[in-house]
């Protein structure tokens, strides 16, 4: 087997960069795509992959510019607003063994929260990519990065007065541990909507409402809202 | 008037494609090489200041290197989890084409032979196998995305082969 610096031919690393510098900066590289038909068709892989790629899953910014309004609802393209009915099951996703590995030297930035919601749908777990409907059973787990705040609590709609019930509270998870409960889906209509509240310390009811649903984002309280659509029922 | 695209969002249009493209030529399957190569743009992320720089002035190659190390050890601990709780192998769907500089059947022996050896050996052999011969990386190259010389390059792939040989002397005999 022979790398391809023995071979003398473009890399796949080369021709990645090319792809993601907007094919421009590589003469000899565009020399080459003259002539070589198997990487022309790869690049042209790319391109069609970049038609259908999925909504990333992380769903705020990190950028450290004025915090954005609602941009969990603009990213995830859930425009219809349902009713939500979620059962809290506090019980760990069976996820432990998937984080063996993980280096968390990766995580470190100072910046602003953000939450990652992972599905678990028939015995899978997959991060939520922002459009994809949940199904009754589905269970929801969410990952917290706190970004300098201590505390984390979720909240829900409450059909019975219009306000929001508390499903969970508690201190941020260290690293990337998700928050330690799940959701499941249940089989009404309407979409799933839930809101992620970060805050220096445990927030009173009212106050925790009241900044649930102005969607606050201070350097006291910071609100990140979701929406999951759902399919009607499992086929 | 359209809000203009967040540096990340702009790096995730760029580098999806490629990063889902590498995933997919390891892990085979669709569905799993998009969960990894989402869970490396969490990463980038997570990473914030202390990741690569993005944006328009960012230097492409770093950007790439970063992503390509980060999906890489992803894409090992799938496999490692596949091991954990077996299920069957997915089957390849992945109609991609490869660039010249790998040649298919290379590629698909590098991978089974990753297959076979992922949970017998260190992580930083496997990185270097998949970068060099699955994803034909030349050896400068994977030297720049893992961060070590080229020296250490060749010493990993002369470790997993000599690994491989002793597996496969205990596999006829």
């Amino acid at each position: 087997m022979k790398a391809p610096d023995e071979q003398h031919g473009i890399s796949t690393f080369a021709l990645d960069v090319y792809f993601a510098q907007g094919k421009t900066g590589n003469p000899t590289l565009a020399r080459h795509l003259e002539t070589c038909e198997r990487c022309k068709a790869y690049l042209s892989d790319l391109e069609t992959m970049a038609t259908t790629a999925p909504a990333p899953s992380m769903l705020v910014s990190r950028s450290s510019s004025a915090p954005m309004k609602r941009p969990l609802l603009r990213w995830a393209g859930a425009a219809t607003v349902g009713m939500v009915a979620l059962t809290a099951e506090f019980a760990w996703f069976a996820m432990s063994g998937d984080r063996e590995g993980e280096r968390d030297s990766y995580v470190a930035s100072k910046g602003e929260p953000g939450v990652q919601a992972i599905v678990r749908s028939e015995g899978r777990s997959q991060v939520w990519d922002g459009k994809r409907p949940l199904r009754p059973g589905d269970a929801i787990a969410l990952r917290a990065s706190c970004e300098g705040f201590a505390h984390v609590a979720v909240v829900t709609p409450s059909p019975s007065d219009g306000g929001w019930s508390r499903l969970f509270d508690g201190a941020c998870p260290r690293g990337s541990e998700p928050l330690p409960f799940t959701l499941v889906a249940d089989d009404k209509p309407g979409d799933e909507r839930l809101a992620v509240v970060f805050s220096a310390a445990r927030v009173e009811d009212g106050a925790l409402r009241s900044a649930a649903r102005r969607g606050d984002r201070t350097p006291e309280i910071w609100v990140v809202h979701f929406s999951f659509p759902k399919a009607a029922s499992r086929p | 008037m359209p809000t203009p695209p967040t540096p990340f969002q702009e790096a995730y249009a760029r580098f999806f494609p490629p990063i889902r493209a590498k995933c997919r030529r390891l892990l085979g399957s669709s569905a799993d090489a998009e969960e990894v190569a989402q869970e490396a743009f969490v990463r980038l992320w997570q990473a914030g200041t202390s990741g690569p720089e993005l944006g328009h002035d960012s230097d492409v190659r770093t950007v790439m290197a970063w992503l390509y190390r980060t999906c890489t050890r992803l894409a090992i601990d799938a496999l490692r989890r596949r091991l954990r709780s077996p299920r069957p192998e997915p089957a390849s769907d992945s109609e991609d084409r490869l660039p010249c500089a790998v040649a298919l059947e290379d590629s698909m022996a590098a991978r089974s032979a990753i297959l076979a050896l992922h949970a017998r050996v260190p992580g930083e052999e496997l990185e270097a196998v998949i970068l060099c011969r699955v994803d034909g990386l030349a050896h400068a190259e994977a030297a720049e995305v893992l961060d070590v010389s080229e020296r250490t390059v060749r010493r990993l792939l002369e470790r997993f082969d000599a690994g491989a040989a002793r597996w496969r002397k205990e596999f006829t005999s």
